[in-house]
């Protein structure tokens, strides 16, 4: 059964696990990581003719499918911290965040913040993620390495929320909440913001989306 | 917004003294993988890869350069800068004069390639990490630019990858000579 909240003993738990997890896992340098997901990229943009937005939006869904596949590989462990409360997944999501990136992933991304329906203007919760400094476009030239303006839906350092964005997503369905989560890159770097910023909307999944 | 920009953004140090679960890169490359195969065919996939390679080359080398010239060197001095695991070992096929000329390198611990079995590529005329082979003749033929080494060219080709059935990785590097 699902429960409605994480207990003191479950937090302790994820607050454990995360490290011994990071200690036993093969890591990588990140600057080699971001390079790769650079590399890639170009070769997608050169695959669609200059189309910088359909590689970098193709590539974000290739990216969010690997991280499915890492969590329905993890789901048996980490569904320990499934709850029904929206508010728990700040928790669970600096648990992800930490096994990802390790115990400096809060140098790339802030802790992620729930804001409740009656809190925002749209009246949807929503969960707001800042990115002081982003992995990802560190080192581009903007318009040169990248041409910005051709992005379309996604951003190019938005591979990260979008990945969990779908983790949160996977929660959702799991414990039996009825949204449908949708992300959008608000701010970001390599379009001239002095951080990045992205909000998860929590759609109820039976209602229209407002435009 | 600014559309064009020649500074880079950000701290690249702080980026390059972060790390990363490697797993995301393992659970990434199938799909990758697919949509180049997909979209290219077999042939002209491997030589993305290895494109992809190069360009990765191109942006560690703003951080951090081989120290060692010797390919089986460098090629461990990457893996433990850059990855965990194993150390690669390097058989000399051919020498010219006493210098090796062809090194067949040897890795059983690919950063790239599935770990298990029955997740490899389907179609088995690409090899699944060739974008190593692709990286590592590019950072050779940066040491050979820059004049570091006695080899005056380096090529570099997977000849075996675990993630498209075989039993282990293996890259074969040839070294040019002066005018040989």
């Amino acid at each position: 059964m699902v429960q409605k909240k994480l207990n003191f003993f479950q937090k302790l738990l994820g607050k454990l696990g995360k490290h011994y997890y990071w200690s036993k896992s093969r890591k990588m340098n990140l600057w080699m990581l971001s390079s790769m997901a650079y590399g890639v990229t170009k070769k997608y943009e050169e695959i669609y003719e200059g189309d910088t937005g359909l590689a970098v939006d193709t590539f974000t869904n290739h990216f969010v499918n690997g991280a499915r596949a890492i969590m329905f590989e993890m789901q048996d462990r980490i569904k320990l911290l499934y709850s029904k409360s929206l508010k728990d997944l700040e928790f669970l999501a600096q648990t992800a965040l930490f096994v990802i990136l390790g115990p400096d992933w809060n140098k790339f991304l802030s802790e992620p913040t729930f804001i409740p329906a009656e809190k925002t203007a749209e009246g949807i919760p929503q969960f707001r993620i800042t990115i002081p400094a982003c992995a990802l476009c560190t080192g581009l030239r903007p318009g040169i390495d990248l041409d910005i303006t051709k992005l379309r839906k996604h951003t190019y350092g938005e591979l990260l929320a979008a990945a969990l964005a779908s983790l949160l997503q996977s929660v959702q369905d799991y414990v039996g909440n009825e949204y449908s989560l949708e992300i959008k890159e608000t701010k970001c770097i390599l379009l001239g913001d002095p951080q990045g910023e992205a909000i998860i909307y929590f759609y109820p999944k039976d209602k229209n989306k407002p435009k | 917004m600014f559309l064009q920009n020649s500074t880079r953004i950000g701290n690249i140090q702080d980026v390059y003294k972060a790390q990363g679960l490697l797993m995301v890169v393992k659970y990434s490359l199938p799909d990758v993988m697919g949509f180049i195969l997909k979209k290219r065919g077999p042939e002209q996939a491997e030589k993305d890869l290895r494109d992809i390679g190069k360009t990765i080359a191109e942006r560690i080398l703003m951080v951090w350069k081989p120290k060692s010239t010797n390919p089986v060197e460098v090629l461990n001095e990457i893996k433990k800068k850059f990855f965990s695991g194993k150390k690669v070992r390097g058989e000399v096929l051919e020498r010219f004069g006493k210098a090796p000329s062809k090194i067949l390198i040897h890795e059983k611990d690919c950063p790239v390639c599935p770990e298990e079995k029955g997740e490899e590529l389907e179609v088995s005329q690409v090899h699944y990490c060739s974008a190593i082979s692709g990286f590592t003749e590019a950072l050779l033929n940066y040491l050979v630019s820059t004049k570091q080494t006695l080899y005056t060219k380096a090529s570099c080709k997977t000849v075996a990858s675990v993630g498209s059935g075989d039993k282990d990785c293996q890259m074969l590097i040839e070294l040019k000579y002066g005018g040989e």
